[in-house]
């Protein structure tokens, strides 16, 4: 029975393929206005290299002490600050978070951590690797510095860190640029987003409503045969159901398909450099609004339809 | 008798074109038949067949080589070119897929000629090539053409699968997504009330997917994971297939457009415009893109034609698929593979709509003539690429391999060399390294086409004079000079 409903849906004008198609079309068209400019200028920001920090001996800027200091027979490194969150993010280019006193990954098991932990007479977090010397450093709040700095003998430094691009000493690099462009993307994204969903979900509507009196004549055909309308009913439901989840799939491939080939033709036609931008397969969820209020409005479309015909 | 005739000539002209590098060079085309060739050779010396490095792993090819050179009593060098003698058998199989689809014999003629003869090249280029890929080539058109066959036998279909698969990885790909769109095509014809083919078809691709994955299985067990396949990128091929399903669903308006925007993409890429890879390729002539031009328009007439038919929407979408992938998968080193991998394929999709297109034409006053005048200009338009391949970066000369074996016992210094050299040099057993920054004292292997084309590096080539600038040459001792093959002795640098 299953499949001779299926079969009744497939054919006709407003069937089931035209609503897969309506679906993946339009997700797709949404997941390209919203994440193809996003999605390239993302990618920008990883290929295109960081402003370096500036150090200087005076402000402005963050200060940040450092030093190797013998602790326990041995020198390590010692980076300290007033805002050591802020130091880390200048010195990685990451935002990391980090509590009073954290060490490197490379000297998780080495004697600067016992003599930490019992100084402050609790456990110390140790830092995901980053590959770079913060690996091999103990990062800890000004306070603990001045203490580990009163026992462990070691010449301290003090310097000035600056974001280079930041304090107008620069002109804005690409990352900058590409940087602010994200913003400003993002900040129409949700604008975006919002209008589009309304707009797409509103042309579903419309197809829908288009199709009602095809719809309308297989459900007076269905009753005829006496199929019960329960069963009918949650057979619909099925189909359009699964019908949905196809379309958002083929959406998202699609959109996955046209964003680099456009990029592509961007390259040809305007010499703008190609940067791979494929989407991730999490923007997928982007579709599932317009998906589900298609579904709804074609559900209630034939609810109203076979409760009215009673 | 006039049918036999026409395809008889057509074989022969396949057969010459695949088999003129081998004919004019007296060599191999392309790298991989020496290694090929070593492979061949260690099976019949030692008589059993090992299975331990990445070239093993698709031991189809090896086997061939072994098989006609122990069954002829024939040298393997010369076994090498039963490769491109199954490569051209493709234009039997491409003949009778085009009959089957649109039963106008004159139209099923074009198709193999289309396909030899392809302004894209891949017939010659690919087809003269001693590769894992060109072994599987035939299987692969084969394949295509069994699965026309309304009740193919089950263990011609089962020997087909493991010919397959044991060709090729990227074959069996392509085959396995044609099986799977074609598979699409059948639940979408079920919904119409026709389950003619789903039964068939499941079954199909059942068998051929188990082979394709205990293989791969076994393969990966012994040498991990290969590129260019990964889960990654199969879980976007996945995508892309929605993709262009889609495509080719919404309607024939859409599925001519984006061949429309796909064919100019592909023909840049194919000749270097588009990827991040320095190749020493010819930029395309204005004469090429004519040459194009009256190949693809009749090829998209025959897609709008048959757009309908289940069996070209099948290796439409299949094909698409694998172009489309490479190109959106990265303009790199590995996106560059994929492509020419992917583009011998989309080639058999031109050609087959290409000759679809001819039953419309062919109904008309003067059809046959115009058909006899495209076929022929296709086939004198295809001379460039012809001397393009006999001279291009992949062709090796018979000189260049006795030269290079009659010095093997006097070099007792390791020689620098390129990628391409290298591959006759481990084939022949001489000790090289590849090129770097030269030091005084070392020994350089040249041939004739590093000065014109430059040298190979993986997939990348780079000019000579950036590792050997003129006045670094001119410094050098030549020690041997044998009109393709110099050896220098580095003096100053």
């Amino acid at each position: 029975m299953f499949e001779y409903i299926l079969r009744s849906f497939y054919r006709g004008s407003g069937n089931v393929k035209m609503y897969i198609l309506t679906i993946a079309a339009l997700g797709a068209i949404l997941l390209m206005i919203l994440y193809a400019p996003a999605g390239y200028l993302n990618e920008v920001l990883e290929v295109v290299p960081k402003p370096d920090i500036s150090i200087s001996d005076h402000p402005p800027g963050t200060e940040m002490y450092y030093g190797y200091l013998n602790i326990r027979s041995g020198d390590f490194l010692v980076i300290s600050s007033r805002n050591t969150s802020e130091v880390l993010r200048l010195l990685t280019g990451k935002d990391v978070r980090i509590s009073k006193i954290s060490i490197g990954c490379k000297i998780s098991n080495s004697t600067v951590r016992g003599y930490l932990e019992d100084l402050i007479k609790g456990r110390v977090e140790v830092l995901e690797c980053m590959d770079s010397f913060i690996d091999y450093a103990a990062i800890v709040e000004y306070d603990t510095f001045q203490q580990i700095t009163g026992h462990c003998p070691g010449e301290i430094q003090k310097i000035y860190l600056r974001n280079y691009a930041a304090d107008g000493i620069a002109v804005p690099s690409a990352y900058t640029l590409a940087r602010d462009l994200l913003k400003i993307v993002s900040f129409h994204q949700n604008l975006l987003y919002a209008s589009s969903t309304i707009l797409l979900s509103a042309i579903c509507l419309i197809l829908g409503l288009r199709s009602s009196n095809d719809i309308k004549q297989m459900l007076t055909w269905l009753s005829e045969m006496h199929i019960p309308i329960r069963k009918t009913l949650f057979y619909i439901c099925l189909i359009y159901l699964g019908a949905t989840i196809i379309g958002v799939f083929a959406g998202y491939g699609l959109a996955h398909l046209m964003v680099p080939l456009i990029l592509i033709f961007l390259k040809l036609f305007f010499k703008i450099p190609y940067i791979y931008a494929g989407l991730d397969i999490s923007s997928i969820i982007v579709i599932l609004p317009i998906a589900l209020l298609s579904l709804l409005s074609y559900i209630l479309a034939i609810l109203w339809m076979i409760f009215r015909g009673r | 008798m006039r049918k036999e005739i026409i395809l008889t000539i057509i074989l022969v002209l396949a057969i010459f074109t695949v088999l003129s590098p081998w004919l004019v060079n007296k060599a191999p085309y392309i790298g991989d038949a020496w290694i090929h060739l070593r492979k061949a050779e260690d099976i019949v010396i030692q008589g059993r067949l090992r299975l331990e490095e990445y070239n093993d792993m698709w031991p189809l090819v090896n086997l061939i080589i072994v098989f006609y050179s122990t069954i002829l009593g024939i040298s393997p060098l010369i076994s090498t070119q039963i490769i491109p003698f199954l490569v051209s058998l493709s234009a039997i199989n491409l003949y009778i897929i085009s009959l089957r689809v649109s039963r106008y014999k004159y139209a099923a003629f074009s198709t193999p000629i289309a396909l030899i003869f392809t302004p894209l090249y891949t017939f010659i280029t690919f087809g003269s090539a001693v590769m894992k890929e060109t072994a599987a080539f035939y299987l692969t058109t084969l394949f295509i053409a069994y699965f026309l066959i309304n009740r193919p036998n089950l263990i011609g279909f089962l020997l087909l699968s493991f010919g397959l698969v044991v060709g090729h990885h990227f074959a069996s790909l392509v085959i396995f997504i044609f099986l799977l769109s074609a598979l699409i095509e059948d639940s979408s014809d079920l919904l119409n009330g026709n389950a003619y083919y789903l039964k068939r078809d499941i079954i199909m691709i059942s068998i051929f997917g188990a082979l394709l994955l205990s293989w791969n299985f076994f393969v990966f067990s012994k040498i991990g994971w290969f590129l260019p396949i990964s889960g990654n990128s199969l879980l976007m091929m996945v995508f892309t297939l929605f993709g262009i399903w889609i495509i080719s669903r919404i309607g024939r308006l859409s599925s001519i457009t984006f061949q429309v925007f796909l064919i100019p993409l592909t023909v840049l890429a194919w000749r270097g415009h588009l990827h991040d890879i320095p190749t020493p390729i010819n930029p395309i002539s204005i004469w090429e893109v004519r040459d194009l031009i009256i190949f693809i328009i009749p090829a998209l007439i025959g897609l709008a034609i048959f757009w309908r038919d289940r069996t070209i929407r099948s290796i439409s979408v299949s094909t698409t698929t694998l172009i489309a992938f490479s190109l959106i998968s990265g303009l790199d080193y590995n996106g560059l593979v994929i492509f020419t991998k992917s583009l011998h394929y989309y080639s058999i999709f031109l050609a087959l709509v290409f000759g679809l297109s001819w039953p419309l034409v062919l109904k008309k006053r003067l059809g046959k003539i115009l058909f006899t005048i495209v076929s022929i200009y296709l086939i004198l338009a295809s001379v460039t690429g012809i001397s393009l391949a006999l001279n291009g970066p992949g062709a090796y000369h018979e000189i260049e391999y006795k030269q290079l074996q009659e010095l093997r016992d006097k070099l007792h210094e390791p020689l620098i060399m390129d990628v391409k050299l290298s591959y006759l040099s481990k084939y022949l057993n001489i000790e090289h390294t590849t090129f770097h920054k030269l030091k005084q004292g070392e020994y350089v292997l040249l041939t004739k086409s590093n000065f014109i084309h430059g040298i190979l590096l993986g997939y990348v080539w780079v000019d000579l004079s950036l590792y050997m600038p003129y006045h670094v040459i001119s410094s050098c001792d030549r020690l041997f000079d044998g009109g393709y093959l110099k050896i220098f002795w580095v003096n100053n640098v």
